[in-house]
């Protein structure tokens, strides 16, 4: 038996593989710099969230790829339940409820957060399973009854049975917890004309239109501004 | 980064009870910056005023500033460190390669590896951040002229692990999650096993580096731990009790990284100077160790990602494999380049220590 060290790689084999690797290394880079350059017009920004690219499908209505983004996202990354949440609710926007639903119960596994529970509750009722999308809300707002995804989607509930005056409470609740959203608006503008106050609506209506004047929120508005001058 | 043995000065000098250490650059810089002071003061003002939500891109730029460059520090550190081609072969010249078809697996087969890279990213990283506060513990020990024993290292080496192993049980999807399947847990015993076993871990977290360094102050001076390394002991156990697993992926690696480039600039400007750059002013190369560290993890982190697409690869799967595949390299690399027995890095951790005269 030889006492004598096994001889390492010859130093050529080591050259080799460092100029290979470095070259790989090379295209891969101007590669991806290109492919932004050509795209944006500019540097790749500053940024390293795996859902990027899957919030820009999602916007320019490429609904299909965004979805693979995003499932390509949870696929890889099964324990940021922060994460998982913010695919969840892109595969409800971009109309991919089943998916939504199966990411956001996941992320709820791993964390019960009140604004997950609030996402599941939406992609529920959204699927037309308003009794089970009352109970997420609900529990949504046991660990936080401030939470304003929960608040706006229980005035969503009692808007579509009717309950106007409840609604109207849950959408001046949602609204009070964060930055007026045009859509929570302008159902609180609906609540209220449909609870008879057509003051109040008007100046939600307003709101709503200033925030996001879409033809809806300008039909509710001259609807309500209508309905006053008589 | 870790650190072993090195020689240090036989005997101690009469100090101090409790002693900061020998500082690189200063007293408030090392306590604060190396040692990881600042995130315990950020950690204090954090429970004060509530939490902080930094807007996207300010977070993405603290990110870039200090994360990223910290990994193309550990490999600029690769390069420029003195015989580490004739030294390190595999690692200079062969790990970049095998790193790339490791990226390649990852994002080609995103269930059957890509998944587990992440996950063995996600694990391996505490131990990381556990080697690191040993390896600074030890060499502020060195630098400040304590004698540690193999007994002595074997303790701070077990205290360093702990936050290690509070994190492998609290991990979500790595960690414990991922080397045993949740079909192998009954419900209700795991959950509580586990919630005691954080609990406990939460405690000996703190507790094995005070008793440690309690234990240090009754020996004599010999094997005295500075309070830099208490505190690098602490802070890094902090990062990993106070938040919640994730949150600290986020802080913990903001804070290492802060911890990461302070030593290596050290590092690399009395290198430098040593070798005879004297005739430079120590920030120009402070300047191009920085500068060269923070292109690389623009680079690595926010160019590479964007070639993914190209291929006909998922951008999230091409970005989350790359980041996977960028720490696992640093942690290969740091376990080498930071060594201290028979390495350069010595002479830094000993350059002006206390005499022992």
């Amino acid at each position: 038996m030889s006492l004598e060290r096994a001889e390492p790689p010859a130093p050529w084999l080591y050259r080799v593989a460092f100029v290979a690797g470095l070259t790989l290394l090379a295209v891969v880079l101007v590669s991806g710099l290109a492919r932004v350059a050509m795209r944006d017009r500019a540097f790749p920004g500053l940024e390293q969230d795996p859902l990027v690219e899957a919030a820009r499908m999602s916007e320019r209505g490429d609904r299909d790829a965004a979805r693979a983004e995003f499932a390509a996202a949870v696929a890889l990354n099964a324990g940021d339940d922060q994460m998982i949440t913010h695919a969840g609710a892109g595969f409800r926007k971009t109309g991919h409820h089943a998916d939504a639903e199966a990411a956001l119960r996941k992320a709820l596994q791993i964390r019960p957060r009140p604004s997950t529970y609030s996402q599941l509750g939406w992609t529920l009722m959204e699927a037309g399973r308003v009794d089970e999308a009352a109970a997420s809300f609900a529990a949504a707002l046991q660990t936080d009854p401030g939470e304003p995804l929960a608040l706006a989607g229980m005035g969503e509930i009692r808007l579509t049975s009717d309950r106007y005056a409840e609604a109207a409470d849950f959408f001046r609740r949602s609204i009070a917890a964060k930055t007026p959203d045009a859509a929570v608006m302008n159902s609180y503008g609906i609540a209220l004309a449909l609870a008879g106050n057509s003051t109040a609506a008007i100046q939600a209506f307003e709101l709503a239109a200033r925030l996001d004047p879409t033809p809806d929120i300008l039909a509710n508005l001259a609807r309500a501004r209508a309905t006053s001058s008589r | 980064m870790s650190a072993i043995a090195v020689a240090a000065p036989s005997a101690p000098q009469k100090r101090l009870w409790i002693e900061l250490g020998r500082p690189f650059v200063h007293p408030v810089f090392d306590l604060l910056i190396i040692g990881g002071g600042l995130s315990l003061l950020f950690i204090l003002a954090l429970r004060l005023a509530g939490p902080v939500a930094l807007p996207a891109g300010a977070l993405w730029t603290v990110i870039l500033l200090v994360n990223s460059a910290h990994f193309g520090a550990s490999t600029v550190r690769l390069y420029t460190k003195e015989r580490s081609f004739r030294d390190l072969p595999f690692l200079t010249m062969g790990l970049p390669l095998a790193a790339l078809a490791v990226f390649v697996a990852g994002v080609w087969f995103p269930s059957a590896v890509g998944r587990h890279l992440m996950a063995l990213y996600f694990t391996w990283s505490p131990y990381h951040y556990a080697a690191q506060a040993y390896g600074l513990a030890v060499m502020y020990s060195y630098r400040s002229g304590s004698t540690l024993t193999v007994n002595d290292k074997r303790l701070l080496w077990a205290a360093c692990l702990l936050p290690f192993a509070y994190s492998f049980v609290a991990a979500r999807g790595a960690g414990i999650e991922w080397l045993v399947p949740s079909s192998a847990f009954p419900t209700a015993g795991w959950t509580l096993t586990r919630t005691m076993g954080l609990k406990v871990l939460g405690v000996l977290v703190f507790a094995a580096p005070a008793a440690l360094f309690a234990r240090s102050l009754l020996s004599g001076g010999r094997a005295r731990l500075p309070m830099i390394s208490l505190v690098a002991m602490v802070a890094n156990g902090m990062w990993w009790v106070s938040f919640n697993y994730w949150d600290a992926f986020i802080w913990a690696t903001i804070f290492h990284g802060l911890q990461y480039l302070a030593i290596s600039l050290v590092f690399h400007v009395r290198d430098r100077e040593r070798q005879g750059g004297a005739a430079a002013p120590w920030w120009r190369h402070a300047v191009a160790f920085y500068g060269a560290s923070l292109g690389l993890g623009y680079l690595l982190f926010q160019v590479w990602p964007h070639a993914g697409p190209l291929g006909g690869f998922a951008y999230a799967h091409t970005l989350l494999v790359v980041v996977a595949v960028i720490n696992i390299h640093h942690f290969i690399v740091d376990a080498f380049i930071w060594r201290l027995r028979k390495d350069p890095n010595a002479r830094v951790v000993a350059a002006a220590a206390p005499s022992t005269a």
